[in-house]
């Protein structure tokens, strides 16, 4: 097949040269006339042909073309420029900067090209290739750190884990956070499973990690990201743009010679940095062994016994490789671009894996002078191969697994779990056994569609209309093997293995229809937008579970017990509409006024059974205003190093539909219990419910200073956000459980900041510098009704502390029990054993997750054919939740155990009666904890695991490039051009965090609101991963 | 283009939006994978099951405190029940709160709304009668309640009304049960009634579920003894409501299951895992002292020291577990190898060994197979024939009709050896069934009264005890609260120093539950507090009906 796939690619291009034999290939190179450096993707075309080329990373270009025709040399930014072709020779061209750099054209909501200048806000956008270079699995993985404002919160660093992609910090207490991802104009599917909801186990999400859908795509094929932050911005994606868009725009084939790329990338991957367990004491209480414990509070290991590496065992090395081939080509009427992408990732623990196909056909045709169609078709396959995480999870077993035992031998050779303390229904997995016999697997195909028409009647007018469809189906399966610790059951209930299969189907179909007018008189030039939009939303989640398997050792719903068997079908659809209106004013180029407004209907706020009084429709306005002051003659003459100078302001306010389906109705459940029947779900219907409501002010500004080598941006925006959604438990005296009501405020307030410099530039050397700079702090201004906490169950993973808000706390809160305290805020120790406690169980405050800000810097470097790039990442401040530490303290496996031998008195007051006296009695009582372990168990509160204002410094990508020249390459008579690469991703990390790694999620991204952002429960971090590759262009 | 024109076209739009189309294109807010409106027929079985499961779940801590059954865990999570006392921020001891609210809650409201609105009348009175009973277990347990606000839409807090209005409301819902059950629907369910997915109490059978009335009033009345007007009054509404009711053992009120998986099983059987909750978790379900003793001659006399297989009470191995002995004597049958030990309360035991009352493990197996009521094919009793009769022996013997007293008291002692015989013997390997000779014997053996003048209330109430062993925990309490925990009444009772009390209850015996914790004290604290609900000692305040006044 490969074979003959290359003589095909060889046949094409021999028929091509031999066509064009009378002409000569002409080279040259093209660069920039102020700094001499090479310009990348100049368009060179054959006038009055349609003949066309680009140039390559290092501003090269071959064409044919006969002597005396003429060379056209376009690109955004510059001024074209024309040259003749000689009879001999190369044609060297140099391009002038075009003075109204300007009027750079941004993508903005439904493909809507805007003049920057016009932009009442900013709209950072990042290359495609930038991203495609760190050579992650994930587009959003490389987003980090360059782009002021987003942050992306993976829950570990496994392959295919999933990632909250988040703008401008939390808002929603407990809604969807996540910005809504739009590709070529289309929003796609970027939901994760909600294991609670849509499977029949209706467990909480967080021992299983379901991918967000954005990961499946391929990242190569991204010509763009363009970040769209303030709801002004959105506004015009209505509802399920509130939180921010990322506006995906794909490569495009060019018209010109046709090409076929081809890259690769090989990467190893290596896990370094977990928390070492402490192997000194053994298994047991008080000093004395016990071997059926799992707390290690015995006696000194025996000098002599052996003691297994078995965290250094059990990792091992990652391997990915990763092909990219595309072929691409057309004329001026019609170019077409066929990528393909397999990458085949094998992650740091073993049995996981992440593989992916994905194969994207685009074509553009001009179909008449007034009509342009764009269609694109991308197939994509993924095959995940998971672990457990959480207190079953490999890590927690892991570390409380005894190091006198070989991990390595956790199989006998009949098959069976080599036990050292129990029997399979009291002992925890070995952590080998749990990755390889409990299996969890997720299976995608997937078809992203859409059409795009651009229909131009008339010189001012324009129309366009946009179609997609996104269709992923996943297969997945989760499974507890028969001897393992979940899923043995009991000696009284053996469930002998328990599988868990589901196959979700989801749909989206959206649509939208813009029309765009201009208009000038004189100095005032106008724009006007109109628009309509529907989606519709489809999942469909039909799940299977079963336990007593008959062969233990084969995974699948038909080899469990009939009676066992249990299944969920679930549905989640809902629809939006939207109409909305757009005004855009100028007064020349110096003043804009952007005036919107937008109506959107959901489908989640139609009552199902009383439709004339439903609500679904809402509306609100945005207006904005940019000011282009260096377009006045006063800056032009006394501040010439000042290019550009804009001042931005904005106010606008969005609405949120309901995050939860069904919500405004009564549901039922099916019941499961004798005589079946249905009953009343939990969730209380709740008619009255209205949309989240956000405010948001903006100003800002935007400076270019030295020939656009300094750039300088600046926001300010203070976001209300006030209606909140939120799903608190109720008194039961109402009939239910929780109900989603409308209640509390949450204000975020922020600076974002992108400064771009070119340090140095000339021919053979260029150093440019991007720094983002971030900071937010949300605040829960007030909850409904006097609500003290609102927390996410979900996030609960650890006894005493949970992801919760609170009035007047950030919205980023860690919620946990406290030590008793006197007035005078010592310490109130038990006067029985000089021990802490916790009378008090409610839940306070006791952490903030949120940074107090974060700095990303890209730096950019260009050495002849050399280039090399690299990305620091620093996030400052905010705390972080070591519940793995919480555990490992509990067990005594932690190193903060080790001098328990030490007798100790704890600093405090008894709590005598004489506490909050004048006189408290203080504590002389002293505590050894190796003769007291209560000391590690009864007596630790959480706050003792927070650990507070965690700074770290990663360095997360560094990328080296070389090009080989054309000379070496010359005498390889098809390759145009040859480079090979090497790519260290998340290479460094400092940090002051005792754990794996600060950015941690206890949850999947399932989880609405906040969830278990930065609480670090049984993950591992990132790996580092050295990538090698080149890259080849026929 | 002029700015007007933008402006129309916008109108029109916006025109076009608020129209029919898109809204009807919005009206998807329904969940397809189950029905929005369900009729009574479909609401009834989940709320029989619910019965079952929120007693259950309830009565293993309840019978910490009457002593049925405990731990043999010496963690303070599991003693402090045994202690009278309750953890902090937690939802144990909650779940007939949240039965009667929640499971039941709505959906018996909305059941009995569709049954008298569409005269479907069976499922009107059955709704009703259940009702009664729920709300009735719900004040017993926590005294004042949710009552007049519950299920008011858009209310988040609820005002709690003490134990006269829960009561005479149970009285007004009975009342209403009886009047719905005399009434004839147009159309028949008894076909629906009585199938698989019906009545899983009386298939359909209207005259037992007055009698179930009856007996709840009976019961109602019978908690009233403390009050002067008991023996003018109570006394005889007692009398008469227990004759109204159930008339033998056939009729007693219990729920049936398939038991093809746990969650269609007893959730007292071995299948559910609430009795055995896992190896690990030694919590609950031992025997205790207190009800070996009393089967094994405590009583009237003493109870013997390491009983065996033989005991006065027919009933003993039939009920308690026995603990395989190490030593098995050859050629002698099984049975005759067991010992009977149980845990004494609040000591979390060091008899590890102690089985739950599902059974010892057969050698070889990994579970017990169930035992007495307690297996998942057992039908779960919530009122019976000689509950209802002691409640009758009580009543008369404390207005002076010892004679009739004495003749309900034996006919208690018989029923309930019917009783096993009917309800107790679904284990696979069932014990024999109780002769009639073995039931003669034990009412001529020293335990039992054996004349009018030598009936004593403690005879009485102590049978009602091993009556209700296993499966009415909250009418037990009600008993032993009644009598404020009586050594001379329940003289097996094991007396709690103080010392030994939960240390925030100030040396007292507990007296109610407090309200479920996720329920009322994250919303309801202003209401707590009026009743002295966010006193450390609430659960020690004496409840209305024990009081005289």
């Amino acid at each position: 097949m490969q074979k003959q796939l290359l003589s095909l690619i060889l046949g094409i291009i021999l028929l091509a040269t031999q066509a064009m034999a009378q002409q000569r290939a002409v080279t040259g190179t093209v660069t920039d006339a102020v700094d001499g450096g090479p310009l990348p993707g100049v368009t060179v075309k054959l006038k009055s042909t349609t003949t066309a080329t680009v140039t390559t990373g290092l501003g090269r270009y071959s064409i044919n073309a006969k002597p005396g025709q003429v060379l056209v040399f376009s690109f955004v930014g510059y001024k074209p420029q024309e040259a003749t072709v000689a009879a001999s020779g190369a044609v060297d061209v140099k391009l002038q900067t075009d003075a109204t750099a300007l009027n750079d054209v941004v993508v903005t909501a439904y493909g809507i090209s805007r003049d920057k200048a016009s932009l009442g806000y900013h709209a950072p956008v990042v290359k495609g290739s930038e991203v495609a270079e760190t050579q992650r699995n994930d587009f959003f993985g490389g987003l980090q750190g360059r782009v002021p404002g987003l942050s992306i919160n993976s829950t570990n660093g496994n392959p295919g884990a999933s990632a909250q992609i988040v703008l401008r910090g939390f808002v929603s207490i407990s809604g969807d956070n996540n910005a809504l991802i739009v590709m070529d104009g289309v929003p796609i599917n970027n939901t994760t499973l909600n294991q609670t909801r849509e499977l029949v186990s209706g467990a909480a999400n967080r021992d299983q990690d379901y991918s967000n859908r954005a990961i499946d795509i391929n990242p190569n094929d991204i010509e763009t990201y363009t970040v769209l932050k303030g709801p002004e911005a959105t506004a015009l994606y209505g509802s399920a743009g509130a939180s921010g868009a990322i506006i995906i725009t794909t490569k495009k084939g060019k018209a010109g010679q046709a090409s076929i790329n081809y890259n690769n990338s090989f990467r190893v991957e290596h896990l370094n940095k977990f928390p070492k367990q402490q192997t000194m004491y053994n298994s047991g209480s008080v000093g004395v062994y016990d071997p059926v414990s799992t707390f290690f509070n015995g006696p000194a290991f025996v000098p002599g016994t052996q003691l297994y590496d078995n965290i250094g065992e059990f990792f091992q090395n990652g391997f990915t490789q990763k092909h990219n081939l595309t072929f691409d080509g057309g004329s001026e009427k019609f170019t077409y671009r066929w990528s393909n992408e397999y990458s085949d990732t094998r992650g740091t623990i073993p049995n996981t894996t992440y593989k992916r196909f994905s194969s994207r056909l685009t074509s553009t045709a001009e179909i008449s002078s007034l009509l342009k169609m764009t269609t694109t078709f991308n197939y994509i396959n993924s095959n995940n191969d998971k672990v457990n995480k959480g207190p079953n999870g490999f890590l927690l077993s892991l570390y409380r697994f005894n190091p006198s035992f070989d991990i390595n031998n956790y199989e006998d050779a009949k098959g069976n779990r080599v036990l050292h303390t129990s029997s399979i229904f009291g002992e925890y997995d070995n952590p080998l056994w749990e990755v390889n016999k409990n299996k969890n697997n997720d299976k995608t195909n997937r078809i992203l569609a859409n059409t795009n028409f651009d229909f131009t009647p008339a010189k001012w007018l324009k129309v366009n209309a946009i179609l997609g469809l996104d269709v992923a189906s996943t297969s997945g399966l989760s499974a507890y093997h028969a001897q393992s610790y979940r899923g043995s059951g009991s000696a009284s209930a053996p469930t002998g293995g328990r599988i868990l299969t589901y196959d979700r189907l989801d749909r989206i179909f959206n649509g939208s229809l813009t029309a765009s007018a201009k208009q000038k008189a004189g100095d005032f030039n106008a724009t006007y937008i109109l628009g309509a939009t529907f989606n519709d939303f489809n999942s469909s989640t039909n799940s299977q579970q079963g336990q007593n398997m008959y062969d233990p050792n084969f995974y699948n719903i038909n080899n469990t017990l009939p009676t066992t068997h249990r299944v969920l079908n679930y549905i989640n659809r809902y629809r939006t509409v939207g109409a909305f209106a757009q005004a855009i004013l100028g007064y020349k180029s110096l003043l804009y006024l952007t005036l919107s407004g937008r109506i959107d209907g959901a489908s989640k706020l139609m009552n199902p059974t009383n439709y004339e009084d439903s609500k679904p429709f809402f509306a609100y306005p945005a207006i904005s205003t940019a000011f282009n002051f260096t377009e006045l003659n006063f800056f032009k003459e006394h501040l010439p190093f000042l290019n550009s100078g804009k001042l931005t302001a904005s106010y606008a306010i969005t609405g949120k539909e309901p995050w939860r389906e069904y919500s405004l109705g009564t549901n039922y459940v099916g019941a499961t219990t004798t005589g079946g029947g249905y009953y009343l779900s939990n969730y209380a219907g709740n008619p009255n419910l209205k949309p989240e409501k956000s405010k948001n002010f903006e100003v800002g500004a935007e400076l270019q200073f030295f020939n656009n080598r300094l750039g300088v941006q600046v926001d300010y925006y203070r976001l209300r956000s006030e209606d909140q959604i939120i799903n608190p438990r109720l008194s039961y005296g109402g009939g239910f459980v929780l109900e989603l009501i409308n209640g509390g405020t949450v204000l975020n307030r922020g600076i974002e900041s992108q400064i771009t410099g070119g340090i140095f530039r000339n021919k053979n050397f260029s150093w440019d510098v991007t720094s983002n700079f971030t900071l937010n702090r949300g605040v829960v201004l007030s909850l409904a009704d006097e609500l003290p906490e609102l927390y996410e169950s979900d996030s609960w993973v650890s006894p005493a502390a949970r992801s919760a808000v609170h009035p007047g706390a950030s919205t980023a809160a860690i919620s946990g029990t406290r030590f008793d305290r006197n007035n005078k805020g010592d310490l109130l120790l038990s006067p029985l054993t000089g021990l802490p406690t916790t009378s008090d169980t409610r839940y306070y405050p006791i952490g903030d997750r949120n940074p107090k800000f974060t700095l990303g810097l890209v730096n950019k470097f260009r050495y002849k054919n050399f280039n090399m790039s690299f990305l620091w990442d620093l996030r400052y401040g905010g705390d972080v939740y070591n519940a793995t530490e919480y555990e490992s303290y509990g067990r005594g496996t932690s190193l903060k155990t080790l001098d328990r031998e030490t007798p100790r008195v704890i600093t405090g007051v008894l709590k005598d009666g004489l506490e909050n006296s004048a006189n408290p009695t203080r504590n002389t009582i002293s505590v050894t904890p190796y003769y007291t372990p209560a000391y590690y168990t009864t007596n630790i509160s959480p706050e003792m695991f927070i650990e507070r204002n965690i700074k770290a410094l990663r360095l997360r990508d560094v990328s080296f490039g070389y090009d080989f020249p054309k000379s070496t390459i010359s005498r390889l008579k098809y390759i145009q051009s040859l480079g090979v690469f090497a790519t260290i991703t998340d290479a460094v990390l400092i940090t002051n965090y005792t754990g794996s790694d600060p950015e941690t999620n206890a949850n999947s991204t399932g989880v609405g609101g906040i969830g278990g952002y930065g609480i670090d429960y049984g993950n591992v971090g990132k790996p580092i991963g050295f990538n090698l590759g080149l890259r080849v262009r026929l | 283009m002029k700015m007007h024109n933008i402006y129309k076209i916008a109108a029109v739009m916006s025109a076009l939006f608020v129209t029919t189309g898109c809204k009807k294109y919005l009206d998807i807010n329904s969940n397809p994978s189950i029905p929005q409106e369900v009729r009574a027929e479909l609401l009834l079985p989940p709320i029989i099951y619910q019965m079952s499961n929120g007693t259950t779940q309830d009565n293993r801590v309840i019978w910490k405190i009457t002593q049925n059954m405990g731990g043999v865990s010496a963690l303070d999570a599991s003693l402090l029940w045994e202690k009278h006392g309750f953890p902090p921020a937690s939802d144990v001891g909650g779940v007939i709160w949240r039965m009667t609210y929640v499971d039941l809650g709505l959906n018996l409201e909305n059941m009995i709304n569709d049954g008298v609105k569409n005269e479907k009348y069976e499922y009107a009175a059955i709704g009703y009668a259940i009702k009664a009973w729920a709300y009735q277990m719900t004040t017993d347990l926590h005294g004042p309640i949710i009552l007049d606000e519950a299920f008011t839409v858009g209310q988040l807090r609820f005002k709690y009304q003490d134990q006269p209005e829960v009561y005479a409301k149970v009285r007004e819902w009975g009342n209403l049960a009886i009047k719905y059950s005399k009434m004839q629907s147009p159309v028949s369910y008894a076909t629906t009634l009585a199938g698989v997915s019906g009545d899983g109490i009386y298939r359909g059978d209207m005259a037992k579920w007055r009698k179930f009335v009856y007996g709840l009033f009976a019961l109602q009345y019978g908690h009233l003894v403390n009050k002067p007007q008991f023996k003018t009054a109570y006394a005889d509404s007692v009398v008469k409501y227990a004759d109204l009711s159930i008339a033998n053992e056939a009729e007693d009120a219990t729920i049936g299951y398939t038991s093809s998986v746990a969650a269609d099983s007893n959730p007292m059987g071995v299948q559910m895992g609430l009795m055995i909750p896992s190896t690990a978790t030694t919590y609950y379900s031992r025997p205790t002292t207190t009800i070996l003793s009393l089967l094994t001659g405590g009583v009237r006399g003493t109870a013997a020291t390491a009983p065996v297989f033989t005991s006065v009470d027919p009933r003993m191995y039939r009920m308690l577990p026995g603990t395989p002995t190490i030593v098995k004597v050859p050629g002698l049958p099984d049975i005759n190898t067991l010992s009977y030990q149980a845990i004494t309360p609040n000591l979390g035991s060091t008899s590890a060994g102690i089985p739950t009352v599902l059974g010892a493990v057969p050698t070889g197996a990994a579970a017990p197979i169930g035992h007495y009521i307690f297996t998942d094919r057992s039908r779960y009793p919530i009122m019976t024939y000689n509950q209802l009769q002691f409640v009758k022996a009580e009543a008369l013997l404390l207005k002076g009709d010892a004679a009739g007293a004495y003749d309900a008291y034996t006919k208690g002692i018989r029923a309930h050896m019917d009783f096993f015989n009917q309800y107790g013997r679904a284990s696979t390997t069932p014990d024999p069934a109780i002769s009639a000779a073995e039931v003669n014997t034990y009412m001529a053996s020293s335990e039992v009264a054996q004349n009018a003048g030598d009936l004593k209330i403690a005879d009485v109430m102590q049978q009602k005890y091993i009556a209700q062993w296993g499966w009415a925990g909250l009418e037990t309490w009600c008993d032993l609260r009644k009598y404020h925990y009586d050594a001379t009444v329940f003289r097996t009772y094991y007396q709690l120093t103080a010392g030994e009390l939960f240390a925030s209850n100030n040396g007292k015996f507990a007296y109610r539950f407090r309200p479920r914790y996720n329920s009322e004290y994250v919303w309801n604290s202003d209401e707590l507090a009026k009743w002295g609900g966010l006193n450390a000692d609430y659960m020690t305040k004496e409840t209305w009906f024990v009081l005289p006044n």
